[in-house]
């Protein structure tokens, strides 16, 4: 009836080997005919496409033979529409990853293997924080190149610790400083918070495992059954047992940054973006302080950061790395921090961004890198941070909740389970 | 009991009734535009604001850059082309193959009418999300992908069209095909200059249904189009939602815009479907 | 499957006998060919495509092995799928409320004379032309439990109120709530036009009759509607059935929300499973699994409408 579809569909799942082979064309030329080169740049945040196409017209200003075309899909429909191009073979040739999707992208062969022209270029990444390097490398090989990164800050309410006479959060604190001043500042009656223990895997579980000295996954099994790991949890769902920080049903109503920006929560953890709201009201820029995160049983915060990925099916593997390559490099870096939008990854090219907000310590975003710990991810993360939420959930919703390590533990068997499945595949 | 008293009553009956007609009608009507009254207020917002907690009903600070926003950060004009184009497109386009198909279904015998229907049922019970990946690959083959055609093709035939103009065709009194085909009319005549007048309001009901689907579409041409300059205004107002942040003030001023021409279309279609059906005009 | 497009023209006449068809129209194939080759290319051969592959190991981007119904007995294991089920069933019963509501601001907004009708009219489009995302931003500010105007209002009268959708025992019924806000005024453009079809003439002979507004409600409009209740029922418990976006709107959100399992329909553990988890063979199980629901129910209503829809 409509040989059209049928042969495409066909084309299309044969075109995808398991593991796909080192695309080798090589050659002074990007076109086997000479002729122009035209790359499309997934993307999905808006805010950056003004540094994202000055970048590309630098890069253009070095191959006037290769166009660049930007496209943006907004992020809650970037993965899907991903997934569906792949497979239907309209995806962009260059396009963003996190790493939550980079293993799974990575094993079923749909990204370009970068290792060897990286080496073949002198390329050595090591300008980028070492382990967002390694968040993008899969069985031994590079896939990915990092563009930006972000850690979690502590973002403070100035008026309420001078309300409570208390001193302000600094790189000294600790967890008992944070629940000490968090039961000064909370106050029922105009529903002020202490500080938030959202179930956020990024702002606050992560960093409150990793401060504990606990872990996430490690050699293909989950660490939500480590004493340290619940002991980070614990920190979390006891101080909203305390009723000190909002419970999982008031945050999901409202969000801690909104209760941050409306004078709701004297300190809560936020990504490097999360400065932008309250930078942006006067009266909240004046109130607002940020400071590295407190220390557990010793320091931590997560480090996580994009990179940029070249599509397996390119008709144009050596123009797309040669954008990618670009894009890793100083100026790319220097570009993305002067417009304020995002932390570049390239050591030594994040003043811009932290001059764009002189009054916020953004520095201590930067500060905490020597001791961040990766963003956790296999092939299936995002299976299982699924269950993060469903499991966990019980534990989250204050006195009478279920017990945390009960959660924990059901969490890792499960968790174990997925993993299990993807050694085996 | 004497005329006169039998019409007053009748009166205050009626009296009585419009009042409680009335105060249906408003109550309907408040919890109907409710959303939409919010929806102007955080258009003349600033972004923090919209934010904050607790939440304000009116703006701090009446901001008309929003609206300048919108041209600012979207080929606003180029968008709303597109959907207007798509939109016409798809109604006219359904209007006209589920016109046809329905009066088939209601009035014509033929072999494997049960089947066909029951076929044409069970594309309703499909979830769109499953048929995003076939679909997609179909436009690809055929080189669609972002393009106009891609958005409007699977738009131009519709089970739920054919049925609901199916049941329209099935209260229509039979003997009114009959006086024609004794006339010696063709089915298509009857069809055309009979049968279709007499559906007039079912036919603007379902272009105004249409419309509202086609303007609204979100997934579909998120995923088929990916450049600006081919996406409906739907898919473009999308692009202000960012991964955590929304700048939710320029696009529901972008949204306001994008509804005004829905609204005229409605306007102009509601005389239709609002117009009652008299037998008597086109019995002939 | 029989009967599912009843004669309805003659099913008066032939109630009772086996209904043979007197004449066949070969021009009927003309007149269904446009929309039916359509129909058929875009959405049929699509999803009979993808029916196959339910029986597939089928990871995110292709690479398939034949696993027979390892995919269907897969869902049946899950524990999510049997509690959305259940969410979907509630969700479907809910929204059949809708249609009374529907019904009956067509039948007001049709009374001859009545003042500002325009205005009633195009404020009761209004619901069309919002921005979906802006809907569902309100209603969660009403619902919010610690800021919302619901628990501001309740609070009045002393009630407690809470976090509407974020606690698992009322998340689903308030949502619930919006879709029948949302669906309200699809239906009434449907019922309005339903009403307008009914020709004048039997309105004005039943008023010779001395019929009242509310008999000539319950002898004429009522059941010259059963055609159109019919439709209109049909389409909500496929459209209720298939609930998504307000599901993914109002209870899925990037931190987690303790009522999400509580409130999550089929569709949108079909939508977690395909593009989340990417794990497309277990999706595609579910959505056929969802039809099936979904035919059977249909299929039901078909077979009782004899016994309720009046055609001329």
């Amino acid at each position: 009836m409509t040989p059209v579809p049928r042969r495409t569909l066909l084309r299309s799942l044969a075109a995808i080997p398991l593991v796909a082979g080192c695309a080798g064309s090589s050659g002074p030329a990007f076109l086997p005919n000479g002729g122009r080169a035209r790359i499309g740049y997934g993307m999905w945040d808006k805010d950056q496409v003004p540094a994202m196409q000055e970048v590309i017209d630098e890069f253009r200003r070095e191959h006037p033979d290769v166009d660049v075309e930007i496209q943006l899909t907004p992020f809650a429909t970037y993965w899907p529409r991903l997934q569906t191009a792949i497979v239907g073979g309209g995806a962009p040739d260059v396009f963003w990853m996190n790493a939550p999707n980079i293993a799974m992208y990575a094993r079923y062969g749909t990204l370009l293997p970068l290792s060897d022209r990286l080496r073949r270029d002198g390329v050595t990444l090591a300008e980028h924080p070492r382990n967002l390097v390694e968040l993008y490398r899969y069985s031994g090989e590079q896939f990915g190149v990092p563009k930006d990164f972000d850690t979690i800050s502590l973002f403070y309410n100035r008026e309420l610790f001078d309300r409570a006479r208390i001193p302000y959060p600094d790189e000294t604190w600790t967890w008992q400083h944070v629940l000490d001043a968090a039961a000064e500042v909370r106050d029922p009656a105009s529903a002020v918070f202490g500080f938030s223990a959202a179930l956020d895997r990024q702002r606050d579980l992560y960093p409150a495992i990793f401060q504990n000295g606990g872990w996430v996954l490690r050699d293909g099994r989950s660490g939500f059954a480590d004493e340290a790991t619940i002991g980070g949890l614990r920190h979390l769902t006891g101080a909203i047992d305390r009723d000190l920080a909002p419970n999982a049903m008031a945050n999901a109503d409202t969000r801690s940054r909104e209760l941050f920006q409306g004078g709701k929560l004297a300190m809560y953890n936020g990504l490097p973006n999360d400065s932008n709201d309250p930078y942006e009201d006067p009266a909240v820029r004046a109130r607002t302080g940020l400071a590295v995160l407190p220390r557990g049983v010793q320091q931590g915060t997560v480090i996580h950061g994009l990179a940029n990925v070249v599509n397996a099916r390119t008709p144009y593997p050596d123009a797309a790395y040669e954008l990618v390559k670009f894009m890793a490099g100083r100026l790319a870096g220097e570009i993305q921090g002067r417009s304020g939008t995002i932390l570049p990854s390239f050591a030594g090219t994040q003043q811009a961004f932290l001059d764009a907000k002189p009054e916020f310590r953004m520095q201590s975003f930067i500060d905490q890198v020597p001791y961040a710990t990766a963003y956790p991810a296999s092939v299936n993360t995002m299976t299982w941070e699924r269950m993060q939420l469903q499991i966990l959930g019980p534990s989250w919703v204050g006195p009478g909740g279920r017990p945390i390590e009960v959660s924990a533990r059901l969490l890792a068997g499960d968790m174990d389970v997925v993993l299990a499945k993807e050694s085996a595949v | 009991m004497s005329e006169t008293v039998l019409r007053s009553r009748s009166a205050r009956g009626s009296r009585l009734g419009s009042v409680v007609t009335h105060a249906v009608l408003v109550a309907g009507a408040v919890a109907m535009i409710g959303p939409f009254v919010w929806q102007v207020l955080t258009a003349f917002k600033s972004q923090p604001e919209t934010a904050s907690v607790p939440p304000t009903l009116l703006p701090r600070e009446w901001l008309w850059s929003n609206f300048s926003d919108v041209f600012a950060t979207l080929p606003f004009g180029q968008q709303l082309v597109n959907s207007l184009i798509v939109a016409a497109a798809v109604t006219v386009g359904q209007l006209a193959f589920c016109s046809l198909g329905a009066y088939a279904f209601a009035r014509l015998e033929f072999r494997g009418r049960e089947l066909l229907f029951a076929l044409f049922l069970s594309v309703l019970m499909v979830p769109k999300q499953l048929l995003v990946l076939p679909q997609y690959q179909i436009m690809s083959g055929l080189g669609l992908l972002n393009s106009l055609p891609a958005l409007i093709l699977p738009g131009l035939f519709s089970a739920f069209g054919t049925f609901l103009l199916r049941q329209f065709f099935a209260t229509i009194p039979k003997d009114f095909e009959e006086a024609a085909l004794l006339d010696g009319a063709g089915r298509f005549r009857i069809f055309f200059s009979v049968m279709l007048p007499l559906v007039k309001p079912a036919l603007a009901a379902l272009a105004v249904i249409t419309v509202m689907h086609s303007w609204n579409d979100l997934l579909w041409p998120l995923v088929v189009n990916t450049d600006p300059a081919s996406m409906p205004i739907s898919a473009g107002l999308t692009s202000l939602q960012g991964q955590e942040w929304t700048n939710y003030p320029v696009l529901m001023a972008g949204a306001l815009m994008a509804s005004i021409p829905m609204l005229l279309a409605y306007l102009a279609l509601q005389r239709q479907f609002v117009q009652g059906i008299a037998l008597s005009g086109t019995k002939g | 499957m029989t009967q599912l497009a009843t004669r309805p023209a003659q099913q008066h006449a032939d109630a009772r006998r086996p209904s043979r068809p007197r004449r066949r129209h070969h021009s009927a194939y003309l007149f269904i060919a446009p929309v039916g080759l359509g129909l058929l290319v875009f959405y049929l051969y699509p999803a009979v495509s993808t029916f196959a592959l339910s029986f597939t190991a089928w990871g995110p981007f292709g690479g398939n092995t034949f696993t027979g119904i390892a995919n269907y007995v897969g869902v049946f294991k899950l524990e999510t799928f049997w509690s959305a089920l259940g969410n979907t069933l509630l969700y479907m019963l809910i929204g059949l409320l809708t249609l009374p509501f529907a019904i009956l601001f067509a039948v007001l907004l049709n009374r001859e004379g009545l003042h500002g009708v325009t205005v009633y009219r195009a404020l009761y489009f209004i619901p069309f032309i919002t921005l979906p995302v802006a809907s569902g931003l309100v209603w969660k500010w009403l619902y919010n439990g610690d800021f919302g105007l619901l628990n501001q209002f309740l609070g009045i009268f002393g009630i407690p109120g809470t976090y509407w959708v974020s606690n698992p025992t009322t998340a689903l019924f308030a949502i619930g709530v919006v879709q029948v806000w949302s669906q309200i005024g699809y239906y009434l453009v449907i019922f309005i036009a339903g009403i307008k079809a009914v020709p004048k003439e039997y309105w004005e002979a039943a008023e010779i009759d001395g019929a009242n507004g509310w008999q000539r409600f319950w002898r004429i409009t009522l059941p010259m509607l059963t055609p159109t209740i019919f439709f209109c029922t049909i389409i909500n418990v496929i459209a209720t059935l298939q609930i998504f976006d307000l599901v993914y709107v109002m209870s899925a959100s990037a931190t987690a929300n303790p009522a999400f399992s509580a409130s999550q329909s089929i569709v949108s553990l079909f939508y977690e499973k395909a593009f989340v988890e990417a794990d497309k063979g277990t999706a595609t199980a579910l959505a056929f699994l969802l039809m099936l629901l979904i035919g059977a129910l249909t299929f039901v209503q078909f077979r009782l409408q004899r016994r309720w829809v009046h055609y001329v």
